[in-house]
């Protein structure tokens, strides 16, 4: 039996429903999977998928009931590199795939400070041009006298295991408040206050006024589920994404799948047992809503951006730079258009460095 | 790295004419501070970096600083109130741009490269802390400084972009010690080939090291 995979993040979306022949009707089949804690395809572009019936047991995907536990983030990270250590059981290379974005580095750090010697000499770091441009103080003063790396290659989860940054940013989504308050004069205050803010979103969307109605309502039921009350317009704009970004995690882990793994169990099985997503956990999760919660993750200044895991990679590198000036970006070699002397090395597979 | 000693001795021979200890040491090139038309603006502190008049070479200090700051390279005389005594390297830092323009510059997703004309200069209000940022402007200067070298060098050697004829032309010291072909094409030439590998070292040297002194003696050690 197959399931269907919809545009969880763009679902709202009529046109592209329509491109996809999703009807609303269909609507109610994402309903129901999403209390399930089942996942959803957020990638735009990408064809309708059948997958099979394996894919929704993978891992346990749905949101944790809300509780008021006090955590902090170092503390959630901490516990999460502890757990993964418990499950990296079988003695194969543990691939960490390095963007030099600050969630892998967020990893990265937490494997540092955390594995013993042991668990450090199965990592292979997996990185590109990109990942050293992108940061090359942490690769030079972390990654290059500590660990094995390789570029980005051949070997899969198959014999290794595999852990990256995803899904990073849902811990750390706002709720869109900053595009929110780039096209209306509103700003966190005022926001909260005026909910027919939440109808000129989702107008913007493409959605009638009845379909606002449903879809408020069922953001609403769905933060019921776990026992977490939505009071705000951001709170709704946050909870939107953030429950549909951590249900969708896995969808960049189904990209490294090649389409006829899928149907084999060999493949099938060491990817359910090799590929854990290092940010989903109830820690981080308990974090994140709190932090939405009090206010504390988003203050208003782009310096803020993913502060606590940026703090958490200062306090091993000591990057003033990353740690003040790093925020969501297109990195160096994105840029490049291969016209510019900009510094350019490649990684071999032997880890030798050339500079091109 | 190792730089070939016919490269050290062209590079050093070319500096040695503006004076090597000016330029290693960060004031071969003279700042226009008179007519700076151009800056790095850095979002998160809403002010300048630097400025400068010449956009390319900023444009390359944008990309050598990118993992240090998310620079967005911008028009200053685009501003209606832009005059050339407005603003230089002594007192950027106490301008930013029109609210109404922070948004579109707050995160640096521009991939395009486009240049953003500033519509207003006005005084800055961010309360952000910036010493780190400007303590960084010796370094950014100095960075100015390498890339005007260089392009110099770059042009004189007519080592990017010019053609075989002129580069033949324009090959006149040293001639000797290359085994030319000048059936060669233009890329496989050693001269370029060595000189550019310097160039991009040079640009590595700055790219990594955040330290300013640290990274002068790398670049003297490479070149002595």
């Amino acid at each position: 039996m197959n399931k269907i995979v919809y545009f969880g993040s763009k679902f709202y979306d009529k046109q592209q429903l329509s491109s996809y022949n999703i009807d609303y009707a269909s609507l109610n089949k994402f309903r129901k999977l999403f209390n399930n804690g089942l996942l959803f395809s957020s990638g735009i572009g990408l064809p309708r998928l059948q997958i099979p019936e394996w894919y929704d047991t993978i891992f346990d995907l749905s949101v944790p009931q809300w509780q008021n536990k006090s955590i902090t983030f170092e503390e959630a990270t901490n516990n999460r590199a502890l757990e993964m250590m418990k499950y990296y059981t079988e003695d194969i290379p543990i691939l960490v795939y390095w963007s030099g974005g600050i969630d892998s580095t967020c990893v990265l750090s937490a494997i540092h400070k955390n594995f013993n010697t042991e668990f450090k000499k199965r990592i292979k770091v997996v990185l590109t041009n990109q990942s050293y441009a992108e940061n090359p103080f942490f690769f030079n003063k972390i990654i290059k006298p500590n660990y094995k790396y390789i570029t980005y290659g051949d070997e899969t989860y198959i014999n290794n295991y595999v852990v990256h940054g995803d899904p990073g940013d849902a811990l750390w989504l706002q709720g869109n408040v900053l595009d929110l308050s780039k096209t209306r004069n509103v700003t966190n205050d005022n926001i909260s206050n005026d909910p027919t803010n939440l109808y000129y979103v989702y107008k913007q969307k493409g959605l009638e006024d009845e379909e606002c109605d449903w879809y408020i309502n069922f953001l609403k039921h769905d933060a019921k589920l776990i026992d977490l009350e939505l009071t705000t317009t951001s709170d709704y704009l946050w909870w939107a994404n953030y429950s549909m970004h951590v249900t969708t995690s896995i969808k960049s882990l189904l990209h490294r799948l090649p389409t006829q793994d899928i149907k084999n169990k060999n493949f099938v099985d060491a990817f359910k047992n090799h590929c854990l997503p290092w940010f989903i956990g109830n820690d981080y999760q308990i974090w994140s809503i709190n932090s939405q919660i009090n206010g504390k993750k988003y203050n208003g200044n782009i310096r803020d951006y993913k502060m606590p895991a940026k703090q958490y990679i200062y306090d091993l590198d000591k990057n003033r730079y990353y740690r003040d000036y790093k925020t969501k970006c297109i990195s160096i070699t994105n840029n490049l258009k291969g016209d510019l002397d900009s510094p350019n090395i490649i990684i071999k597979q032997n880890c030798s460095i050339l500079h091109n | 790295m190792k730089v070939s000693t016919t490269v050290k001795r062209e590079i050093s021979h070319y500096f040695d004419t503006l004076n090597t200890e000016e330029f290693i040491f960060g004031s071969a090139v003279k700042f226009n501070n008179e007519y700076c038309q151009y800056g790095l603006y850095e979002g998160i502190t809403q002010t300048f970096g630097i400025v400068h008049n010449n956009p390319l070479y900023l444009y390359y200090v944008k990309n050598i600083f990118s993992s240090r700051f998310n620079f967005e390279l911008v028009k200053l005389s685009s501003a209606w109130n832009f005059n050339k005594d407005l603003i230089d390297n002594s007192c950027y830092a106490e301008w930013s741009i029109n609210s109404d323009e922070l948004s579109v510059l707050s995160f640096n997703f521009n991939v395009e490269h486009k240049i953003h004309n500033v519509q207003e200069l006005v005084p800055r209000t961010c309360d952000v802390d910036n010493k780190l940022l400007l303590s960084n402007l010796e370094y950014l200067m100095y960075t100015v400084n390498i890339v005007n070298v260089l392009d110099d060098l770059s042009k004189f050697k007519a080592l990017d972009n010019l053609g075989a004829n002129l580069f033949e032309h324009n090959l006149d010291i040293s001639t000797t010690d290359y085994d030319h072909k000048f059936n060669d094409t233009f890329l496989d030439l050693p001269i370029k080939d060595d000189f550019f590998h310097t160039k991009k070292f040079i640009f590595d040297i700055l790219y990594t090291e955040f330290d300013l002194n640290k990274a002068k003696q790398r670049i003297q050690d490479l070149l002595s």
